[in-house]
Order: C-alpha cells, then sequence, then structure tokens
C-alpha cells in the first residue's frame, strides 16, 4: 500500500503532461495542418480482462486454465486505410510491445497525412525484408530478447506460463517466428472512423488478447495444453498458433476523437 | 581576427572581474567538460539516462575517485573497489560479500560493466537508476555502513573533495545528490566490449576458433528435437548476454533467499533473480547470486542435469527445453562434449582490455 501514491502519481503525471501539449502546443497554425497524429494503445488482455502477469489464472473456453509470465510481441508495416480505398503506410513503423513494460503498449505516430481513416492494417511480426537484415535499432534490436541467433529471424511473438493441464512438469512455452508466421492484421473498426487533424491525437484503442492464441474458429486449430505446451522454431504447430492470433487477438474496442 | 577576439577577452574578463570581485577561495566556476562515451558498434543504442546528470570528464573523474574512497565506510577500510576489483572485472572471487568489520552479506557481488544499459540493479533489481544502487552498499550495514549524511560531511574535510566537486558540479559544498550521481556517471562509463566474442561479432572471423564457434552455436540455440543445442542464449541473449529479465532457474527446491519475491512481497517472484550478463564470466567465480558453483563446468552441469524442476516460479523454458530427439527428458541431455564446447565459448566473454584500463583503475594519489 505504501507505494500506492508513488503508482498513481506515475500515472497522473505523464497524463497531466499529455493534456497540457495536447492543449498548449498542437493548436492553431491551420496552414502548417496537412498532417497530425494518432495514438494506438495495444492493451495486453485475456478475454476483455487486463493481463496480469504470473499471478492470475486464466480460462479458455475448453476448461484449461493457464496463467502467463511473459507476452510480447513486435508489431510492423503499420498501414491506415480511407473510405476510398486510399492507404497510407507508415515509413519505419516497429513496435516492441511487452506485458512486462509500463507503458510500451502505448505509442504515437506522428506526421499522418489528415483526413477520415476507416480502417488500419499491421503485420505481427516484421516484414521479410527486414527479418534477416544486419543489425536494427530500437524495436528490431537483436537485444530485445525476440531474436533467435542460430537462424538470424525475429522471434515475432512470446508468451510462457504455467497450466495444470500441460502435461506433466512442463510449462507453456510458445516462441512463434519465422517467415511462415508472419501474418497481417486487419482489425475491423466497425463503421468508427479515425479523424486525424491538426491538433488533435485521435486514439484507436485494441486488445491484444492473450488468449486468442490458443482458440480457433477450426476445432483442429484449437491448442490442447495436454499436448502443445511448447511451440518454437520449426514447430508444425508454430504457424497455426499465427493463424490463431492473426484471426482473434486484436480487436478495436473503441477510438477516442481526442 | 583572433588576437582581437583575445584581447576583448581579457577586457571582458578584467571588466567582469572589476564588477564582481571574487573571493579567493572561490575561484571562478567553469563548466565540466562533456564525457565523449563512445559506444561499440555491436551494442544496442544507449537508453536514456537521468537527464539531471549528463556525463561530464570531471564527474567522472570525481566518481573514479570516489569509486575507491574508504572514507564512504564507517571503518575506513572498504570502497565500492573493495568488493569490486577491476582484475576480477569488478567482483571479489568471493562468494559471499565482506563488508566492514568482516560482516558477511548473503549474496555475491555483482559484475561491473555494461550497466549503462541496464534497467535494474542488484540482484533483485532493487534499484532503477545508477544513482539510487550507489547508496544502497554505502550504507547497509553488513557491506559500509555508513549513512550517506556521515559519508559526505568526512569527504567535505577532504580538500581533494572539495576541489573534485567544484569542477564536477560547480560547487565545493558536498552533497549526497552529487556523490551518488558521480559514482553513477563513472560507473556508467564502464563499457565492456572487447572480448573476442565482440571481435567475432564485429565481423573477425578469426577471433573465435572453429571449437569456440560451435559453443556459440550451442550457446544460443533452443533446442528443438532436431536442433541441439544448450538454449542459454535465451536468456543471456545479444551482444550485452542478458535479456534484463529476473528468473528462477531452478537453484534449490525451496530457496531461502525469496529474491525479487523479498522485495516485490509478490508469492510469484519468489526464487527470482537478475539475469546477469555473463560478459567476463571466466573472470567472475564463483557463480549465481550465493556463489555456490566454484567453476563454469558447474555452472553448465547444473542447468543439463541438476535442475530443482518443482522449485516455485521456476522458468517455464527450463520445463520445456530438452535435447532429446523425442522432446521427453526432463533434463537437457546435453553431451560432455557439447558441455566442452559451451565452456570454451563462454571463455571468450573475457576482455583482458576492460581489466585493465587505466580509465577504471584506482588513482594513484
Amino acid at each position: 500500500m505504501k507505494s500506492l501514491p508513488a503508482a498513481v502519481l506515475l500515472v497522473a503525471l505523464p497524463l497531466a503532461t499529455a493534456v497540457f501539449t495536447g492543449c498548449g502546443s498542437k493548436t492553431g497554425d491551420p496552414a502548417a495542418a496537412t498532417t497530425g497524429s494518432i495514438a494506438i494503445e495495444m492493451e495486453p488482455v485475456v478475454g476483455t480482462t487486463p493481463l496480469t502477469l504470473n499471478a492470475q489464472s486464466y480460462t479458455k473456453a475448453d476448461g484449461q486454465t493457464f496463467t502467463v509470465s511473459k507476452f510480447k510481441f513486435l508489431v510492423s508495416n503499420l498501414k491506415l486505410t480511407k473510405a476510398d480505398g486510399s492507404s497510407y503506410a507508415v515509413p519505419d513503423s516497429y513496435y516492441l510491445i511487452d506485458a512486462a513494460t509500463a507503458g510500451s503498449s502505448h505509442f504515437v505516430v506522428d506526421k499522418v497525412p489528415v483526413g477520415d481513416y476507416t480502417g488500419m492494417s499491421f503485420v505481427l511480426g516484421v516484414d521479410a525484408a527486414h527479418n534477416n537484415a544486419a543489425f536494427q535499432s530500437g524495436p528490431l534490436n537483436h537485444s530485445n530478447d525476440l531474436y533467435w541467433e542460430w537462424s538470424q529471424e525475429y522471434v515475432f511473438l512470446k508468451m510462457a506460463g504455467t497450466s495444470p493441464q500441460a502435461s506433466t512438469g512442463r510449462s507453456l512455452t510458445f516462441d512463434i517466428g519465422g517467415a511462415n508466421c508472419a501474418r497481417t492484421i486487419t482489425p475491423a473498426f466497425h463503421g468508427s472512423t479515425l479523424p486525424v487533424k491538426d491538433g488533435h491525437v485521435p486514439e484507436v484503442h485494441m486488445y491484444a488478447n492473450v488468449q486468442a492464441m490458443f482458440e480457433s474458429t477450426t476445432p483442429a486449430k484449437n491448442v490442447n495444453f495436454g499436448t502443445t505446451y511448447s511451440v518454437e522454431s520449426g514447430s508444425t504447430w508454430a504457424p497455426i498458433v499465427a493463424d490463431n492470433y492473426a484471426a482473434g487477438m486484436f480487436t478495436v474496442e473503441h477510438i477516442h476523437n481526442n | 581576427m583572433k588576437a582581437t577576439f583575445v584581447g576583448l577577452g581579457l577586457l571582458l574578463g578584467l571588466a567582469s572581474c572589476q564588477q564582481n570581485p571574487v573571493e579567493p577561495d572561490a575561484p571562478a566556476v567553469v563548466p565540466p567538460t562533456a564525457y565523449n562515451l563512445i559506444i561499440p558498434s555491436n551494442f544496442p543504442p544507449a537508453p536514456a539516462q537521468p537527464a539531471d546528470n549528463a556525463l561530464t570528464v570531471e564527474g567522472v573523474a570525481l566518481g573514479r575517485q570516489l569509486f575507491y574512497e574508504t572514507a564512504l565506510s564507517v571503518s575506513s577500510t572498504v570502497s565500492c573497489g573493495s568488493c569490486h576489483r577491476q582484475e576480477l572485472a569488478f567482483t571479489d572471487g568471493r562468494a559471499h560479500a565482506v563488508g566492514v568489520n568482516q560482516a558477511v552479506s548473503a549474496r555475491s557481488s555483482m559484475a561491473l560493466a555494461n550497466l549503462l544499459w541496464e534497467p535494474k540493479l542488484t540482484w533483485d533489481g532493487a534499484a532503477n537508476t545508477l544513482e539510487a544502487q550507489a547508496r544502497i552498499p554505502i550504507e547497509k550495514p553488513v557491506e559500509m555502513h555508513q549513512s550517506l549524511t556521515v559519508g559526505v560531511a568526512r569527504l567535505q574535510q577532504l580538500p581533494l573533495y572539495q576541489d573534485l566537486f567544484r569542477k564536477a558540479f560547480g560547487s565545493s559544498t558536498i552533497t549526497e545528490a552529487n556523490t551518488l550521481k558521480a559514482l553513477a556517471q563513472f560507473e556508467r562509463t564502464l563499457i565492456s566490449s572487447n572480448s573476442r566474442f565482440d571481435q567475432f561479432r564485429r565481423g573477425d572471423r578469426t577471433a573465435l576458433s572453429a571449437y569456440e564457434q560451435q559453443g556459440l552455436v550451442l550457446f544460443s540455440t533452443h533446442p528443438n528435437g532436431t536442433l541441439r543445442g544448450g538454449n542459454c542464449g535465451d536468456c543471456h541473449s545479444g551482444d550485452l548476454q542478458t535479456n534484463h529479465t529476473f528468473s528462477n532457474n531452478g537453484l534449490d527446491v525451496s530457496p531461502t533467499d525469496l529474491g525479487l519475491g523479498a522485495l516485490t512481497g509478490l508469492p510469484t517472484d519468489n526464487g527470482k533473480f537478475r539475469v546477469p550478463s555473463l560478459r567476463n564470466i571466466a573472470l567472475t567465480a564463483p557463480y549465481m547470486h550465493d556463489g555456490r558453483f566454484t567453476t563454469l563446468e558447474q555452472v553448465v552441469d547444473h542447468y543439463n542435469e541438476h535442475v530443482a524442476l518443482n522449485s516455485p516460479n521456476i522458468d517455464p523454458l527450463l520445463l520445456n527445453t530438452t535435447n532429446d530427439p523425442r522432446q521427453q527428458s526432463f533434463t537437457l541431455d546435453l553431451t560432455a562434449d557439447e558441455k566442452a564446447k559451451i565452456v570454451a565459448f563462454m571463455r571468450t566473454l573475457t576482455d583482458s582490455t576492460f581489466i585493465k584500463d587505466p580509465r577504471f583503475s584506482r588513482p594513484q594519489p
């Protein structure tokens, strides 16, 4: 309890700063209003509940339960689309979301051409052009615990945890990567628009649902922890888990027209 | 032109002297010089550092002096450098650190290198910055056992420090904050990047022997029934040789030292300790937070066949990783030859330049 006020402050201060800079410095000059900024939140959840690492047990649709000690992934090739079919590809868009790192699920994209966007897409993982490239900085830095040295490619998503239904004495380790696992994801806006204009930072708030890794509308793609608890490079289950998260992990919860 | 400017400067200097007479014991303050920290080309970019403590030549020099200063301990016998000896990659060769009056710590002294990139310091992550970390050993009863308030008062009596603090921070009045800042600055300069592993990573394919390269492949590979490996690199990853997380590596069925759990109070953190960088690992024996293993061979044996699989909060990777082609075994199942190759690779992480670098050594009186 002692640390609570500090935690509140930590949250409140950046919020206050964001509000002030949002009102103070971004409004104004209509001549410069050809681009604006957007914010994206990819909030790690299980179902619709914010993910709590380690301490919380969750239940899949088939009744198997699990905990999560690690959940992190790479996002790239962010693209925004308009109703007329035109689109804006955000250059050099690479993001690392790690449930263990506060704030990593929230990022701001600047210099987006103004307009009303009706959809978006992104790659969960790293595009082929960069997957085997030489050292990259920022989210693609090889020291981010998402790189396989032996095959020289990125791990797109890591999940680790426990399940009492895992084969006796085993844990859950899902390290998904490799060219056959990159997936383009297009979460539906459900009729909402993302209005990009000068002086505002609208935010797309998405859920990134861990549980979606393990469940599919195709029964054969459902993950049974009793037999499938360790999915690594080369596993036949890796592209299946990628299919699952491509289909169901990301949903747009709402769009704040800030 | 040059002469004119010099002349003008002299005039201005004279004018300011006349207008603002300066006390003879407080010479005009010269701003410190920015320290040019070289980031190795094979390393990640430097993370943001505290904005109020930019590295300066004078701050680093002061930090170095303080690092070796025994007046910061209650008995004037122990400095940071007592347990962090440069020739041992800033460790002490002991299982448990020894402080003032032969007091023994529960944990082993950690190696100091590339701390600039560490988001959390100490075995249990008790400090988020090097500034905050520096206070812990100074004040801890089993280490230097002297409040920093007293330490600062003692430094204030030493003319050397009045001068060094004035040069670094613009005031000869010594403060706790500036003492911690200087120590942190010095520690941020402790970059180890010239091991044979680094030379190999920077493109010198001859820096590692074929045998050591086989060790590197085994070290970094996650075995899957086809590929063989020690899976060391899943935690000791990248050029920094750590993924900066906390992990229970299965030392004990019932850990007596709860590590991260003792700090957070969360049962799910019990038994977890910081994943330390393996840089200079051949110099930093004995190993683990309590120094229980005296050789690298014992460390590899632990991961290969002695992991306490029912230890609470054990890292999931330790339960799922094996070289058994059928993926059924509960142990890693490396061969003796593979284990020897991994040890040979770890010995290439020794940076003999770093341990002799005069910038990091005890300053001569």
